[in-house]
């Protein structure tokens, strides 16, 4: 969909991955599939060298910024080194969904 | 679930709730101002003010900002903050439900500069979300983080009465 497209012209733009994947999570919180509002991205990049999580994240966030003040609701964030990637391809599972997004009394 | 962990669940819910139910009547209280009860903010700052939410994160060594309450997480991603905390033995923390006080919720992102919920506080010092947090419990790090705290995590002894059996 549009979002994930500019999501992942965003963080190419940003952080130049090495492997990149963006993927809609809508669905697995209550959503109609495609509905673009939950996403995960698995960042793999040299940019992350060095870095603390919380950094790693924070550039994530930055690169993303617009749409996190938009239509972006939830993101799920892996950001690796490229040499972490290799050593450990494997991604967590994604914790199941509480149905939160049906108590919110407006969108944030 | 044993009911002994049930029961944990319910005394943290009970914490946390009582908090977060004055939290609530202070921010519904007079129109979503600091309300006129006893001890409330100065004039013009709200639940979520800078100065509102460092007084929160500065309460207690271990505060998560969460959809929900620990008794009964209302999102998978706060969900799994509350059970990393619990898998470590954490149990006195400080819960503040962000669906319950929506000055509350934005203020804590503009506190952190950071976009989502859950928000977790170590020291009254921002950690990260979900993510970041089994990251640090996969890695060894939030059990020295909580060391640090002078809080010992559970699965230290886990391991020590593992080790105990062998012997």
């Amino acid at each position: 969909g549009p979002l994930a497209r500019a999501i992942r012209a965003k963080l190419d733009a940003a952080l130049q991955p090495t492997h990149l994947q963006v993927l809609d999570e809508s669905s697995r919180h209550g959503g109609p599939p495609g509905a673009e509002t939950h996403f995960a991205v698995v960042v793999v990049s040299g940019r992350f060298t060095g870095l603390s999580p919380l950094q790693r994240h924070r550039l994530v966030h930055a690169a993303l910024r617009t749409e996190l003040a938009g239509p972006l609701h939830a993101l799920a964030i892996v950001a690796r080194t490229p040499q972490q990637w290799e050593s450990d391809p494997h991604v967590p599972p994604r914790p199941p969904c509480l149905g939160g997004s049906k108590h919110e009394q407006r969108r944030d | 679930m044993s009911g002994l962990v049930r029961a944990a669940w319910r005394l943290v819910g009970a914490t946390a709730a009582g908090r977060g139910r004055a939290g609530r009547a202070l921010s519904q209280a007079g129109t979503g101002t600091g309300g006129g009860g006893g001890g409330a903010e100065g004039g013009g700052s709200g639940s979520g003010s800078r100065e509102a939410v460092e007084r929160l994160v500065r309460a207690h060594p271990v505060v998560v900002f969460m959809k929900g309450s620990p008794a009964q997480p209302l999102c998978g991603f706060s969900n799994a903050v509350v059970q990393i905390l619990r898998l470590h033995g954490v149990e006195d923390y400080r819960a503040h439900d962000v669906l319950q006080d929506p000055d509350l919720r934005q203020g804590i992102k503009n506190y952190s500069n950071w976009p989502t919920i859950p928000q977790v506080y170590l020291n009254g010092e921002f950690v990260g979300g979900c993510d970041i947090l089994l990251q640090m419990h996969q890695n060894g790090d939030l059990v020295e983080e909580l060391k640090k705290l002078g809080i010992r995590s559970a699965l230290l002894d886990a391991e020590k009465e593992k080790d105990q059996d062998k012997k």
